[in-house]
């Protein structure tokens, strides 16, 4: 089968045409695919209580507890490898009558620890903190725009071994406070390039160097042949076809 | 060079994540091996006390996350995360529930073969699973009555037994399938024998194609920029802006 998908991607040409196009098509914010902008949003029901559940009110918005001064609650966030945090922005609501309660946004990055490890470590990612006084009635807050890269497997607390990592929201509420949710924008990015061409016709100064080098490390592609990959050749729809199926994992009906 | 061959790459790339050559790394597309790690944060206490302590884990009962994976997504290994103040025995494993309708009878659930792992130890520890294959579908005859079952997946670690153990996340392995081809070609130009078959047959399940005309594809056809946009546009399901 290699050597079919070989000879199928001997020509490629006019596939990359559309890089324009989806530029074009993707200048707002809030889409799936392309490499802009994009909302995610984490309504209170995605969040578990670490101290106290919780209570969800008919409008979306969870109830902190009352008999402490603050209760945390936490949610996974889900990113695709690679994906790049940009902010987070806290939806709350102070419905008791003291103004003020201070409550604590922050993304955080979890080392999962393997066997003989020491103290677990969390790492609060940094300028993906937010801190504010949430006044009486309903309010939101942002940090500032950052600039975070999740990964699954980074070592994060630098000790030289790669870890297996996973993100989540923490919100610490004020007394008396309910929130809503938390908004987390990102975008995707294309992966860094590797030091080493993988194709003796693809140079790192290629202007598609990044791009045709993630698509051969994502399987999408095995070049034309040899070492190569004739970017310029043109492209078959029998070889589009290769691309976009093997890189979406097209197509599975019930 | 031609410039547009030269980005030819640039549209799927911007969806594929991946590490230089690493080839345990992840990404999101393609059909490389890629993994994802679950917190605590995500699973729910069948017992309804879901409480992680303020390190991320979680104590005992039995705690399932869903399991979000495309539609023919291929399982490969499952490991867990947990620790122990004392020693316990601990299971872990995929699971697949069927959504039972009106009238249906008692709620069957499946362990996904190859998927269980168990364990007992004392501190932190880390197993997994071997190495399988599970193809995940959302549509399965999951109780062997020959209909077939609407499905969730679910990860899922029980510490009903091991009050003191605490879970701190799953660790997943998988990768993107191609679909498996039907038995007849639906382009005259795609037989069986062409070298693209499983791959144009599943664009043009997915809505993506409907070919060139006259019951074909045209498969040695050059794309033009037209097409392009049509074929990224459909698979992509772009754009819908805020």
């Amino acid at each position: 089968m290699s050597t079919c998908l070989q000879l199928l991607e001997r020509r490629r040409g006019l596939f990359g045409a559309a890089v324009l196009l989806l530029a074009a098509a993707s200048r707002a914010s809030g889409q799936s695919y392309g490499d802009h902008e994009q909302v995610l949003t984490l309504g209170a029901p995605s969040f578990a209580g670490v101290e106290g559940q919780a209570a969800l009110d008919a409008d979306g918005y969870a109830h902190g507890l009352f008999t402490k001064g603050r209760t945390f609650e936490r949610a996974a966030l889900i990113l695709p490898e690679g994906a790049e945090v940009l902010q987070l922005c806290f939806y709350g609501d102070d419905r008791d009558d003291h103004d003020n309660q201070s409550t604590v946004v922050s993304l955080r990055a979890a080392k999962m620890m393997l066997a003989g490890g020491g103290d677990p470590f969390v790492l609060i990612v940094p300028g993906g903190s937010v801190t504010s006084t949430v006044g009486a009635g309903f309010a939101s807050y942002c940090t500032e725009p950052l600039s975070y890269t999740m990964r699954s497997s980074l070592d994060l607390d630098g000790d030289g071994n790669s870890d297996s990592v996973a993100y989540y929201v923490d919100v610490g509420l004020g007394w008396g406070g309910r929130f809503g949710g938390v908004t987390v924008t990102w975008k995707r990015q294309v992966s860094p390039v590797p030091d080493t061409p993988t194709f003796d016709d693809v140079p790192a100064s290629d202007p598609a160097f990044p791009y045709i080098e993630a698509l051969a490390a994502s399987g999408i592609t095995v070049g034309c042949g040899g070492p190569n990959y004739c970017p310029g050749a043109p492209l078959t729809r029998r070889q589009m076809a290769v691309y976009l199926a093997k890189a979406l994992g097209l197509y599975w009906p019930n | 060079m031609n410039t547009a061959g030269r980005r030819i790459a640039s549209v799927l790339a911007a969806l594929a994540w991946t590490i230089g050559a690493g080839l345990a790394m992840a990404q999101s597309y393609g059909d490389q091996d890629q993994e994802l790690i679950l917190s605590a944060a995500g699973f729910r206490n069948q017992n309804l006390s879901n409480n992680p302590n303020s390190d991320g884990y979680s104590h005992g009962g039995l705690f399932r996350a869903p399991l979000p994976l495309p539609q023919g997504a291929e399982l490969r290994q499952l490991c867990l995360f947990a620790r122990d103040t004392a020693s316990s025995a601990v299971t872990a494993s995929v699971v697949a529930v069927k959504l039972v309708p009106g009238g249906g009878g008692d709620p069957a659930i499946l362990t996904v073969p190859g998927s269980l792992v168990s364990s007992t130890h004392v501190g932190y520890g880390y197993w997994c699973t071997d190495q399988f294959s599970y193809t995940v579908r959302d549509v399965v005859d999951v109780d062997g009555d020959g209909t077939a079952d609407a499905i969730a997946y679910y990860l899922q670690a029980d510490l009903t037994e091991s009050p003191t153990l605490e879970i701190g996340g799953f660790r997943v392995v998988w990768r993107r399938q191609e679909s498996p081809p039907p038995q007849s070609p639906t382009f005259g130009d795609v037989p069986i024998t062409d070298g693209g078959f499983a791959l144009i047959e599943a664009m043009a399940a997915s809505g993506i194609t409907g070919g060139c005309g006259g019951g074909n594809y045209c498969p040695e056809s050059h794309v033009t920029r037209r097409q392009m946009a049509v074929f990224l546009a459909k698979a992509l399901g772009l754009h819908w802006g805020n």
